[in-house]
């Protein structure tokens, strides 16, 4: 049977040109120096020496690590917890439940922002600021953790369906052992349903640890980065050093950089696959 | 079982709170003058006023930017359902390269966006296509690994006896992909189709620089922005018209939910 | 053919060859306001095309200045080119963005029209290629009514002013609205005041022309200052960094806030909140006392150059024209513009004088007697030479940047005085070099 390889080409020409090429010349960028207006000049490794020996850099890089932790427990817990207890409810319930749950995803990053910014976040008015006394956007200590409760209010949904369709794929008659054998909450958790779905989990927790180290919108619409640079990440860095600092050689070189970072999960991911025979 | 039950209803309750709730303030501030979401952001307006709907409307356009929402929206999730899924299709049965193009795609996936804006537009612009044609291809283009890992995994489940089966009828390739494959996968493909279609609706960054300075052509959320001025900011308009943007997303989301839910999974996943 | 039927055709094929000449001008405009949209929808764009004939396609587009060199650099772009300040220009000339003025200088004689500053700003490597536009200087706005109410007179010294913020903030009243979240230049206008005010315009002067650096004691005092101003919990009342620059208006004419670190671009803002002089009004920036008084530091909005693919650029140069002869021209159109858009709208030009005749006139319009002063003062701070720069105007850009994106460590104790202008002076020194700095006008 022959499955032809012109099957993939359309899809690979086309990735070719819109991802590839592009990419490739930014990748090409990083080693110039260039204004974003008059012609580049080759500077060869300067624009990496001087990134990595700038503690800023550093600084930023921890707040992307920052980040990637907050998105690997909070969201995810969220979103098991709300799986696990839509296995308890009938499937009409369920159903509504799961739509309502997908509902902020839907809504665009810029809308999602925007609200927080102005009903919760506001320094005067807002809820959140008014319930805790504390100004959680304007503070240094906080705004990285404020903004990423934005984004997770954005996402923990699509996650918590994600969870639930793997869990509906769980054959029911373990969960009936288990609660033959008296299990609690817990124990069905540990021992049937995480067991079952983590592939599905594994996958998610790989995918957020890239997503994390390119994350952009929220940062840049809320704060930019600031105050000072409390909530700067890669992505925001390399916006300001290209189109504020006009420095285009360094910003590429700092995408790139991230692309580094973000290879790191998938490598790591593609070995565990090979490793355990697709098993994964 | 009865306890067991009534807790799992009370958190799903709370969970659901916690998701609704902001939506709804979006929803009531959108009626609110801009004075009253600053000083009262939490209560219902006191006079339910249209204006802010009106003037969105009126001053942007909105409705000509909801049909180029439509039109990038729709054209970008047919178009990487076809081309996609035969990709898909043909990884799923292990064409030769499989590994290498797999590998390739999910590397494509950690690519930042803004590493290729530049080269794009400049390159797109001589070509003159900074239009909604070329926000299509880019789109398109730019969804495509993402998609065709999560198809593949959805095809992958397909047992290929069927197609053996239809191959000894004398069926073609092709036939086989439209006739067979198609259907079965049926909801698979609506899976990706919708995340497509969400995905070119809410678009972003590609449309601003490629469609500014075509503002017949801009989709909704880029005039949304282009609401924003330099200093001050209408919010009550903006709300209005994010209200009004996101609301088709709802409404299709709604009727389409038992798919995308579903099909998220379905075989995903598994590689 | 008869001569009858020649003439006919003639005629035909004029009228034709003339609608298909029809002149166009296409601009991009970004509006803060629905108000100053539908205004020059309705009369600023049709009396220009009244008066020349040249059709307008203006189309509203964001306001950054990444937008439009990203359309720049792929070649299309407005036929007006709005260069985000003078500092840009080295930049956008080396790009071959726009087109050289000079010839349309002498056809609409322009440098009869501008004033010597204005003329120079324009200049790089000697030829023209931008007309400034958007006058504006740093000064403080207040609200009489808490003033009044509180025995408060507007302070003239910067010893004054700090002592009344105390007092304000004991009070529970928020000292000066400023914010940056939206707009996060607005941490410059803070530096602009303190270091014209404090240090002095002819210390900025010295260093803006390479003769002293950054690191001066006068410069370290002035940003002890605005880290003072903020610590203390005066500038934002303590929110500064997540209070929206949009609603610092509504604090100040609500009495929520006493006073406010603005430009006098934000007349234009302001007069859509409230035109009750009650609510606000403003004093020249107060100046430390060895400084003279009252000392405006001016800056230029923006500039208008011509882009390079326009294809009309002589209508280009037309609305150029219209524009800045707007105020001996259509004196009722340039009320309005007040009205509507605030000073910016104003370049001072020659020919034009602010006398008792003129003054009265534009009362008459209807133009807000706190503008009109504004007008009148800025143009004696011109003739006495007490004007000092602002940041935007007349540092380079690459400078600009790092004051915009590292002031705030200073305030949030990340990094001291010292080493702030430490590395502004390493930034500006290698612009300087570049000869990237703008004219900066001498003092007399």
């Amino acid at each position: 049977m022959k499955y032809t390889f012109t099957m993939l080409i359309p899809s690979l020409v086309l990735i070719g040109l819109i991802m590839i090429v592009p990419s490739v010349l930014t990748i090409y960028y990083a080693f110039t120096s260039w204004n974003g207006f008059t012609k580049p000049t080759f500077i060869g490794l300067q624009n990496y020496r001087e990134i990595f020996s700038d503690s800023l850099f550093w600084k930023v890089v921890w707040n992307n690590i920052k980040w990637t932790l907050f998105f690997l427990t909070v969201p995810m817990i969220l979103a098991f917890i709300a799986a696990s207890e839509l296995n308890n409810v009938p499937q009409k319930a369920k159903g509504v439940f799961k739509t309502i749950f997908l509902i902020p995803y839907v809504l665009p990053s810029l809308a999602v922002a925007r609200l927080w910014q102005i009903v919760f976040f506001h320094p005067l008015h807002g809820v959140i600021t008014k319930v805790f006394n504390h100004d959680f956007l304007g503070s240094t200590s906080t705004t990285l953790w404020a903004i990423a409760m934005i984004d997770n209010w954005h996402w923990w949904g699509f996650l918590a369906n994600v969870f639930s369709a793997a869990i509906d794929q769980i054959d029911k008659t373990y969960y009936e052992i288990a609660r033959l054998e008296g299990a609690n909450r817990w124990q069905v958790f540990k021992c049937v349903t995480f067991p079952m779905i983590f592939p599905t989990f594994i996958f998610m927790e790989i995918m957020t640890v890239v997503w994390s180290f390119l994350v952009f919108d929220y940062i840049f619409i809320i704060t930019q980065g600031g105050p000072g640079r409390a909530s700067e990440v890669l992505a925001t860095l390399t916006y300001k050093t290209a189109f504020f600092y006009l420095r285009f050689g360094k910003g590429s070189a700092i995408a790139t950089t991230m692309i580094m970072f973000a290879s790191v999960p998938i490598a790591t991911y593609l070995w565990l696959i090979s490793r355990r025979g697709g098993r994964v | 079982m009865r306890r067991r039950n009534a807790i799992s209803w009370i958190v799903l309750i709370t969970l659901a709170f916690f998701a609704l709730l902001p939506v709804c303030l979006l929803f009531l501030n959108s009626f609110k003058t801009r004075g009253e979401i600053f000083s009262n952001p939490f209560q219902i307006p006191k006079h339910f006023s249209f204006s802010n709907y009106v003037n969105a409307w009126k001053y942007t356009d909105l409705g000509r930017g909801l049909l180029n929402s439509f039109m990038l929206a729709s054209l970008s999730a047919v178009l990487t359902m076809l081309i996609g899924g035969l990709a898909a299709y043909a990884l799923a049965r292990r064409v030769r390269g499989s590994s290498y193009v797999i590998t390739f795609l999910m590397f494509c996936n950690t690519l930042p966006l803004f590493i290729m804006l530049i080269p794009l537009f400049v390159w797109f612009q001589r070509l003159g296509l900074t239009n909604l044609v070329g926000v299509v291809i880019v789109t398109v283009g730019l969804s495509l690994p993402f998609s065709i890992l999560l198809l593949r995994s959805f095809l992958v489940t397909i047992p290929k006896e069927i197609e053996e089966a239809a191959l000894i009828d004398g069926a073609n390739n092709w036939q086989i992909f439209w006739k067979i494959i198609l259907p079965i996968a049926r909801s698979g493909f609506l899976t990706v189709g919708l995340l497509n279609f969400v995905g070119g609706w809410n678009a972003f960054t590609i449309p601003l620089t490629f469609l500014a300075a075509n503002p017949d052509q801009q989709t909704a959320i880029v005039k949304i922005y282009t609401l924003s001025g330099q200093y001050t900011a209408p919010w009550g308009r903006i709300f209005a018209a994010i209200v009004v943007v996101s609301l088709p997303m709802i409404v299709v989301f709604l009727i389409f939910q038992r798919y995308f839910v579903q099909g998220l999974i379905g075989g995903a996943f598994k590689f | 053919m008869s001569v009858k039927r020649l003439v006919l055709v003639l005629f035909i094929m004029m009228a034709f060859l003339s609608t298909m000449l029809a002149r166009e001008l296409y601009l991009w405009m970004s509006w803060a306001e629905q108000e100053r949209k539908e205004w020059a929808l309705e009369r600023y764009f049709p009396t220009f095309e009244q008066q020349t004939g040249i059709k307008v396609k203006a189309v509203e587009m964001p306001g950054d200045e990444q937008t439009l060199r990203t359309q720049l650099i792929a070649g299309k772009g407005p036929d007006v080119v709005g260069v985000a300040g003078p500092s840009f220009v080295p930049l956008y000339v080396d790009a071959g963005f726009l087109i050289p003025l000079d010839e349309y200088a002498k056809k609409y004689h322009w440098d009869e029209l501008l004033t010597d500053l204005y003329w120079k700003l324009g200049h790089y490597k000697g030829k023209l290629w931008t007309i400034p536009q958007e006058f504006e200087a740093m000064v403080l706005f207040y609200n009489p009514r808490i003033f009044k109410e509180n025995g408060w007179k507007p302070p003239r010294t910067i010893k004054e002013m700090e002592e009344l913020a105390a007092k304000m903030k004991e009070k529970g009243i928020m000292p000066f609205a400023n914010g940056n979240v939206g707009w996060k230049p607005a941490i410059e206008w803070v530096f602009t005041a303190a270091v014209n005010h404090i240090a002095g315009p002819e210390k900025v002067y010295e260093a803006l022309t390479g003769k002293i650096p950054w690191t001066d004691p006068s410069f370290v005092e002035s940003v002890e200052a605005t880290k003072k101003w903020f610590q203390e919990g005066w500038l934002g009342g303590g929110k500064f960094f997540s209070l929206e620059i949009g609603e610092v208006y509504q604090l100040l004419v609500e009495g929520k806030a006493g006073m406010a670190i603005w430009g006098t671009w934000a007349f234009g803002g302001i007069v859509h909140h409230s035109t009750s002089p009650e609510d606000w009004d403003w004093v020249p920036f107060p100046s430390k006392e060895e400084l003279p008084y009252p000392i405006f530091a001016i800056g230029v909005g923006s500039s208008a150059g011509i882009n390079k693919n326009a294809k009309d650029p002589d209508a280009a140069a037309q609305y150029i024209t219209f524009r800045l002869r707007e105020p001996l021209d259509n004196l009722e159109l340039f009320a309005e513009d007040l009205k509507v858009n605030g000073t910016t709208v104003f370049t001072p030009i020659k020919g034009f004088e602010l006398n008792d005749e003129t003054v009265n006139r534009l009362k008459e319009l209807g133009v807000d007697e706190r503008v009109i002063k504004f007008l009148v003062l800025s143009t004696e701070a011109f003739e006495k030479n007490t004007y000092g720069y602002v940041t935007w105007t007349f540092w380079p850009p690459e400078s600009d940047r790092y004051i915009i994106d590292n002031l705030e460590l200073v305030w949030l104790g990340e990094m001291s005085s010292e080493e702030f202008l430490k590395g502004l002076q390493e930034v500006f020194e290698k612009e300087f070099k570049e000869g990237r700095v703008m004219y900066v006008p001498p003092r007399s």
